[in-house]
């Protein structure tokens, strides 16, 4: 109790550094501070870790998009980039190109994409600083805290209650997919040295910007970015309660995946208190767990899990958690003991301290603090005004 | 300009922009690699060189072709007719890709017709889906291509093309040598097989119809 109290107590104080100081203590910045420090007491003091996150990062991806739009038509008065935008290098970087601008960069001190090498809050340098440290600390669960594409599937893949189709069977045929569209998109901007994702399969253009219609080619090309934003982020997630986009198409995802051995957290599944129900498979939105996985006791889920945390959530044994990954040796060597065990008083606190659930939920979501702030109060403030303006509420 | 220093001239530009020619040839070439058969050192050495065989072939033929044809071709040696080149380039390749996938990994390799049956021998797999593939990449233009046209169009021989164009080859062959590699890799992670099948299948989709058909119809 007392480690989730002082837990809370420190995330209030990011609050409110990174929310409500760094948004000038606006009504905004209070109201969504407010909103995040609910939600981060919520996971702590309930334990459901997946269905809070859900909410935060559905609330988090419908604030950005409200602002992002806002600010593309502020800046340009359209949401559709022109060739100036390209010539002066004015897009902002996205996180979801990381994986396709390191390999032709290292072969040819080329950089694939037309954004800002610093001085903007969407430059490829603050980017890829930010996603190192994510990648050390947190490895995938980027994917299911900070990504604010994924709330969107995150929201619409919860709203069945059961999924209409179940894909447990093809799970493994899944992340293989996932991992060739990865291999396929590396491979295609090294031989077309540009961005093809960008250019052609981006779901996401849809709710940020995307290049002016001026000819046939850039016709189909919206045809084929609208058809894949409705069916792998609206129609599939709804259909089978999966996160698909993230795990078929999203090469961020799969670059992730391959590099989650380097966090510090990993989830971890006990053999011994497993019955094989495979209610953590059914749940997954990552495609993470399959019978395979389960019936080869492997102890922990497959490469793409993105630690959201529904398979805690949803275990009837409490087979599965969070763990920390320089513990792994440990546990190894020593089945079935606790890291810190022992029947001393400060042990006892000490372990409660360390619990690595609570430290992971801290830690991602201290993540989703620091890059929703910005753009969720700036999001809230152009909702409130609009709806302000609409209900001429300002003249009352 | 001599034949020895014409030689030395490609084997300089090969080796100066070979890395190029590797990243284009890649996509086609690293799924055939691994995802089928038994992946090792010897089988990926045998379809690198097939593949690398098919790309000269083309070259040797353009060569040959400019080299007869001298400066009569200079008026249509412009920038369309390269694109053009190389979108014919990319559709062959996706087809090339597209029944390799299906003879060698799907397995569907006999065929029938009233009462003959006719079977592609799985041999194949490692010769004719290889040299195919590089027939078609070698059809693709890039500047080192263009430069080496020019340089048969001025010999004006049939012989001293083919030689500047082994030469330019035997240029580029050091950037394909991290290829080896692939058997490595492949053998340790079983997912790789299956992952390269299907990139296999997604490179063919993006050479036909958005480096292909969509640049034939709307970009010329």
């Amino acid at each position: 109790m007392a480690v989730k109290s002082l837990l809370t107590a420190l995330m209030t104080l990011l609050v409110y550094f990174f929310t409500i100081s760094l948004g000038n203590g606006s009504v905004y910045s209070w109201i969504y501070g407010l909103f995040l420090i609910g939600i981060f007491a919520a996971i702590m003091y309930t334990g459901k870790v997946h269905t809070y996150r859900r909410v935060f990062q559905f609330v988090f991806a419908l604030l950005f998009t409200v602002a992002f739009i806002g600010n593309l038509y502020d800046e340009r008065g359209s949401m559709a980039m022109t060739a100036n935008t390209f010539t002066e290098s004015e897009v902002p970087f996205c996180h979801l190109v990381i994986p396709l601008v390191f390999i032709p960069y290292v072969l040819t001190q080329t950089v694939v994409f037309p954004a800002r090498i610093l001085g903007h809050y969407a430059s490829i340098i603050s980017l890829l600083v930010i996603w190192f440290v994510a990648t050390i600390t947190i490895g995938r669960g980027w994917c299911s805290w900070a990504c604010f594409y994924g709330g969107i599937e995150d929201g619409f893949s919860g709203m069945r209650k059961k999924p209409l189709v179940k894909t447990v069977a093809k799970n493994r045929e899944i992340r293989a997919f996932h991992f060739a569209v990865l291999v396929f998109l590396i491979l295609m901007t090294l031989a077309f040295m540009s961005s093809i994702y960008c250019q052609w399969f981006c779901p996401f253009k849809l709710i940020t910007e995307f290049p002016q219609l001026v000819d046939i080619p850039t016709l189909i090309g919206t045809f084929v970015f609208m058809s894949l934003f409705f069916l792998m982020v609206v129609i599939l997630p709804l259909l089978t309660k999966k996160r698909t986009q993230c795990s078929m198409l999203c090469p961020f995802g799969a670059m992730q995946s391959l590099l989650d051995k380097m966090s510090m957290y990993r989830v971890v599944i006990d053999t011994e208190r497993c019955t094989g129900c495979m209610k953590c498979a059914e749940v997954c939105p990552f495609f993470a767990i399959d019978r395979e996985t389960i019936l080869e006791n492997k102890g922990h889920p497959e490469i793409t899990c993105a630690k959201c945390g529904a398979c805690v959530d949803v275990c009837p044994q409490q087979a599965i958690r969070f763990d920390f990954s320089l513990t792994k040796h440990f546990r190894e060597k020593n089945p079935g003991k606790a890291f810190l065990d022992g029947p001393g008083r400060l042990t006892k606190i000490l372990r409660e301290f360390i619990e690595p659930k609570y430290f992971f939920v801290f830690s991602a979501f201290t993540f989703g603090v620091v890059i929703s702030s910005g753009l969720a109060v700036n999001g809230l403030q152009r909702i409130a005004e609009a709806l302000i303006s609409a209900f001429n509420l300002g003249g009352m | 300009m001599t034949l020895i220093s014409g030689m030395i001239e490609s084997l300089l530009l090969g080796l100066s922009t070979g890395l190029f020619c590797a990243m284009y040839c890649v996509p086609p070439l690293v799924p055939m690699l691994c995802g089928r058969g038994e992946v090792t050192v010897r089988t990926t050495v045998t379809r690198t060189l097939w593949f690398l065989a098919g790309r000269f072939t083309t070259y040797a033929i353009m060569g040959a072709l400019f080299a007869r044809a001298g400066l009569i071709v200079s008026s249509f040696f412009d920038p369309v007719l390269a694109s053009k080149l190389s979108v014919f380039g990319y559709i062959a390749c996706a087809l090339v890709l597209i029944a390799d996938y299906r003879l060698f990994i799907q397995g569907k390799r006999t065929f029938r017709c009233g009462r003959c049956t006719a079977a592609v021998p799985s041999s194949a797999g490692d010769s004719a889906s290889p040299f195919a593939a590089g027939l078609s990449v070698g059809l693709h233009i890039c500047p080192a291509f263009w430069t080496m046209l020019f340089l048969c169009l001025q010999s004006g021989s049939v012989l001293s093309s083919t030689a500047f164009f082994a030469a330019f080859l035997v240029g580029t062959l050091p950037f394909f040598l991290p290829v080896l590699g692939l058997p490595f890799v492949v053998n340790r992670v079983a997912l790789l097989r299956r992952v390269a099948q299907f990139a296999q299948l997604l490179v063919a989709g993006y050479f036909l119809i958005f480096a292909g058909l969509i640049p034939l119809f709307f970009y010329q």
